[in-house]
């Protein structure tokens, strides 16, 4: 078991470090039920805070996730019990948590925070949840994607 | 679709697990009771479908170079000065709990 409270830089990616890149998510996402089987695609955590969560079941279907923490600092969320039971984390076991970007036809970067992707890093199993009675959004606008070379 | 006609306090049931009651009629507006498993996720339709959305906007719009911006323009726009994580005991999760690389 990992310290709880490592302290962390926004900017740097949280990623599950195990040999095995799949994850599951035995219910699918919502709305899209088909999508369970994915691998998370971690390039360089440190360069770029974003990871590619590549579906199995669905070649079009290719999603960027980011660590809601860097989005919006005081991000949490609370775990119901079915939450912690479909992830298989027990009373105390903690999930990492990533939220899918969206980037809008004029370029705005917005991140879902409504319904995050929480994922179990020891079994892998993930689950989306659904913080509907929170005030976040699925359209939490960031940044506008600058296409200016570095 | 199944259509049926309930009064208040009459209820019908989904399956063997699912019973929705009509608890009040005021006007347009129509109060539920739904008594359900826990493992099933009751959504307002509107709701599902907001999330549906965004999954499917998540999707798309991927080729190499574009995660590369996107990745660029994200890390510009984190906040600079990470704040010391802190347990907020009203609320189970905080960042501070995810597991970091290189363990």
């Amino acid at each position: 078991m990992t310290a709880p409270c490592t302290p962390q830089k926004p900017a740097e990616l949280p990623v599950i470090t195990t040999a095995d890149p799949s994850v599951t998510f035995p219910e699918g996402l919502v709305g899209m039920p088909t999508w369970k089987r994915f691998v998370l695609i971690v390039e360089d955590a440190e360069e770029l805070p974003v990871a590619m969560l590549q579906s199995l079941d669905d070649p079009d279907c290719t999603m960027l996730v980011a660590d809601p923490k860097m989005v919006e600092p005081s991000y949490t969320v609370r775990l119901t019990a079915e939450d912690r039971a479909a992830l298989a984390l027990g009373k105390d076991g903690q999930p990492v948590l990533y939220c899918t970007l969206s980037v809008s036809a004029d370029g705005w970067i917005s991140a879902n925070l409504l319904a995050p992707l929480a994922i179990n890093p020891e079994s892998r199993t993930g689950r989306q949840l659904i913080l509907d009675e929170s005030a976040y959004t699925t359209t939490h606008t960031i940044a506008q994607v600058s296409t200016e070379a570095d | 679709m199944l259509v049926l006609s309930r009064k208040c306090e009459q209820s019908l049931l989904l399956g063997e697990d699912i019973t929705i009651t009509v608890l009040a009629i005021d006007g347009e507006r129509v109060k539920l009771g739904i008594e359900a498993p826990r493992s099933v996720t009751v959504l307002r339709t509107e709701v599902h479908d907001q999330l549906q959305l965004a999954n499917t906007d998540a999707a798309r719009h991927l080729e190499p170079s574009s995660v590369h911006n996107i990745g660029t323009a994200l890390k510009r726009s984190a906040p600079s000065a990470p704040a010391a994580p802190t347990e907020n005991p009203r609320t189970g999760v905080t960042g501070s709990s995810f597991t970091s690389a290189g363990r």
